[in-house]
C-alpha cells in the first residue's frame, strides 16, 4: 500500500485530507509539525509527503529544506499544501527548495487525488534532477519570505486592532435606545388609533370643538347682583368634591346630572333670571357648557363668571365648603 | 453585599421575560377596555385637570392604542427595549398624575382599567410603581431574541411541518 505523511497543525484539516486519501486507498501517517514529520518520516520512510508551511516548532519550508537534505528521504516526493503562503513569490521560493508541487487550500478531493497520483507516477527521479539553491540565496528568499507575512500579519493584526476598537463604541450604541425604534413604536400606536377612532362608531373628534362663548361677568359685577338677591350663582363643576370650596349659596349641577338638577333647582325659576355659571378647569370649560344649556332651556340672561372661583375669592367674597342648595 | 443567588434571580433574563409578559398582559387589559369608548376615558382624563382641553380627545384616543401597541411589542421581543422605556415613561406619568390629585384631596377615579374604575389612592401609586420597578429589571436585564434567530426558528419550524404536511 502507498503510504503517504501528511503534516498540519490544524486537526480538522488534518482530518479531512486524512480521509480524502484513506479513501483513494493510501495509507496515511499523521504529524503535527514539521519536525514530527521528519522525525516520524526517518522512523518509516513513506513514498510521499503533503505538508502545511504554516505550523509551530518547524515549518513546512525548514521541513522540505531538511527533507531535501536528507539522503534517505530526498527521493521522496513532497507537496506544499497551505492555505497562508498564497503569494507566487511563495510557490515560487516554495519550489525552489525542491518541492514537487504547491497547492493552494482548499482544493477538490478529485483535483488533489489527481495530483498525489501525478506526484507518485513522476515519482523520484523528477525530485533528483531538482537542483538546490546556493544556501545563503535560499536563506535570502526564506528571509524575504518570511518577511513578508510577517508584514500582511502585521496589516492583519491593525485591522483587528481597529476593528475592536469599534466594537465598544458599537455595543454601547447597541445598549442604547433609539429614538427611531420609539418614534416608530409610538407612530404605529398614533396610526392605528386614528384608524381605529375613525371606523369606531363610538369615534371622537381628536380635537373637540369648543362650546360657543358665552357673555362673561367679572367677579364684583356677579357680587352687585349675589348682594342683591338678583342672581343665581350655578357651579358647573362635575361635583362637589372638585373644589372643596364653593362660592356660598351656589347650586351644583354638573353636567352629567344637569337634567335631574335642573328639574330640582331650576325649572321654576323665571326665564329672565339673572344666572352666572362658574367652573372652567384646564382641561374642561364646565360653565361654558352649562351656560349653553341654559340658554338653549330659554333663559336669556345666563354669564359665565370671569376668572371663575378664584377671581371670587381673591376679591374676598363668601365662600362655602358644601353647596347649600 | 447582595447574595449571589438573589442578585442572579433579579437579574435573571427569564424573570425579565416573565415580567414582560406580565406588564404586557397589565397593558393589554387596560388598553383594551378604553379602546371602544373614548369618551369616556376622555372624561376620566379631563377629571385630572392636568392635560389641556385641546388634547384631552387626542390623549383619550392615542393613549390606550400607544399602551396596547407597546405591550404587543414587549411581549414579542420586538423594538422591547423602546417598549419598555414608554411604558415606564407612562408609568410615570400616571404616577404624577395621580399624586397630584391626591394633593388636591379630588378622589376621582383613576381610569386605568375599567371607565368607572378604581379611585386614585396609595394602592394605585404603590401598584404603578411596582410595574415600574418590573420595567427597570426588564429593560436592564431583558436579552430579547434577535429578530433573524426568531425567523430562523419559525423557518425551521414551518419546515418541518410542511414536510410532514406533503403528500408522500
Amino acid at each position: 500500500m502507498t503510504k503517504i505523511l501528511i503534516a498540519d497543525d490544524n486537526s480538522q484539516n488534518l482530518y479531512l485530507l486524512e480521509s480524502i486519501l484513506k479513501g483513494y486507498g493510501y495509507g496515511v501517517t499523521s504529524a503535527r509539525n514539521g519536525a514530527e514529520a521528519l522525525k516520524l518520516a526517518r522512523q518509516n520512510r513513506p513514498d510521499l509527503i503533503i505538508t502545511d508551511i504554516f505550523m509551530p516548532v518547524m515549518d513546512g519550508f525548514a521541513l522540505c529544506r531538511e527533507w531535501k537534505a536528507d539522503e534517505r528521504l530526498k527521493y521522496i516526493p513532497l507537496i506544499f499544501y497551505t492555505a497562508t503562503y498564497t503569494d507566487p513569490r511563495d510557490e515560487q521560493f516554495a519550489l525552489s527548495l525542491g518541492a514537487e508541487r504547491f497547492l493552494i487550500k482548499p482544493q477538490e478531493p478529485e483535483a488533489l487525488a489527481e495530483v498525489v497520483r501525478q506526484v507518485l507516477e513522476e515519482g523520484a527521479e523528477k525530485a533528483t534532477e531538482k537542483p538546490f539553491a546556493d544556501e545563503s540565496e535560499t536563506l535570502l528568499q526564506y528571509n524575504e519570505v518570511l518577511f513578508r507575512k510577517l508584514e500582511q500579519k502585521v496589516v492583519q493584526l491593525e485591522e483587528a486592532r481597529a476593528d475592536l476598537q469599534k466594537i465598544p463604541a458599537a455595543l454601547a450604541r447597541a445598549s442604547q435606545v433609539s429614538l427611531f425604534d420609539s418614534l416608530l413604536v409610538i407612530g404605529m400606536g398614533v396610526l392605528l388609533a386614528i384608524i381605529f377612532n375613525i371606523s369606531n362608531p363610538h369615534g371622537i373628534p381628536l380635537i373637540p370643538d369648543r362650546p360657543d362663548p358665552v357673555p362673561s361677568i367679572s367677579a364684583s359685577a356677579a357680587m352687585e347682583g349675589y348682594r342683591q338677591g338678583q342672581t343665581l350663582i350655578v357651579d358647573a363643576m362635575p361635583n362637589n368634591f372638585f373644589q372643596l370650596r364653593h362660592i356660598k349659596g351656589a347650586v351644583n349641577m354638573p353636567p352629567a346630572l344637569f337634567d335631574i338638577m335642573y328639574l330640582v333647582s331650576l325649572s321654576e325659576e323665571d326665564k329672565d333670571q339673572k344666572i352666572v355659571v362658574y367652573g372652567n378647569t384646564i382641561s374642561r370649560p364646565y360653565d361654558l357648557e352649562i351656560a349653553d344649556k341654559l340658554l338653549l332651556r330659554g333663559y336669556t340672561d345666563v354669564k359665565v363668571l370671569d376668572g371663575g372661583l378664584h377671581a371670587w375669592e381673591v376679591n374676598g367674597y363668601p365662600v362655602d365648603e358644601r353647596v347649600s342648595r | 453585599m447582595i447574595p449571589p443567588l438573589i442578585k442572579r434571580t433579579i437579574t435573571s433574563e427569564y424573570l425579565s421575560f416573565g415580567l414582560r409578559v406580565c406588564l404586557g398582559y397589565f397593558f393589554i387589559y387596560a388598553s383594551l377596555s378604553k379602546i371602544p369608548y373614548p369618551a369616556q376615558f376622555a372624561e376620566a382624563i379631563a377629571n385630572y385637570r392636568l392635560i389641556p382641553y385641546v388634547f384631552v380627545n387626542l390623549g383619550a384616543v392615542i393613549l390606550p392604542w400607544i399602551e396596547l401597541v407597546t405591550s404587543l411589542f414587549l411581549i414579542i421581543g420586538f423594538k422591547s427595549r423602546s417598549s419598555i422605556i414608554l411604558i415606564g415613561l407612562l408609568l410615570i406619568i400616571f404616577n404624577i398624575m395621580i399624586l397630584v390629585n391626591m394633593y388636591r384631596g379630588a378622589p376621582i377615579s383613576c381610569g386605568c382599567y375599567d371607565i368607572v374604575g378604581e379611585p386614585i389612592g396609595w394602592k394605585k401609586v404603590l401598584e404603578n410603581a411596582l410595574m415600574l420597578i418590573f420595567s427597570v429589571q426588564v429593560y436592564y436585564c431583558d436579552k430579547p431574541v434577535p429578530l433573524h434567530r426568531l425567523k430562523s426558528f419559525i423557518g425551521a419550524g414551518s419546515g418541518q411541518w410542511l414536510a410532514a404536511m406533503r403528500p408522500k
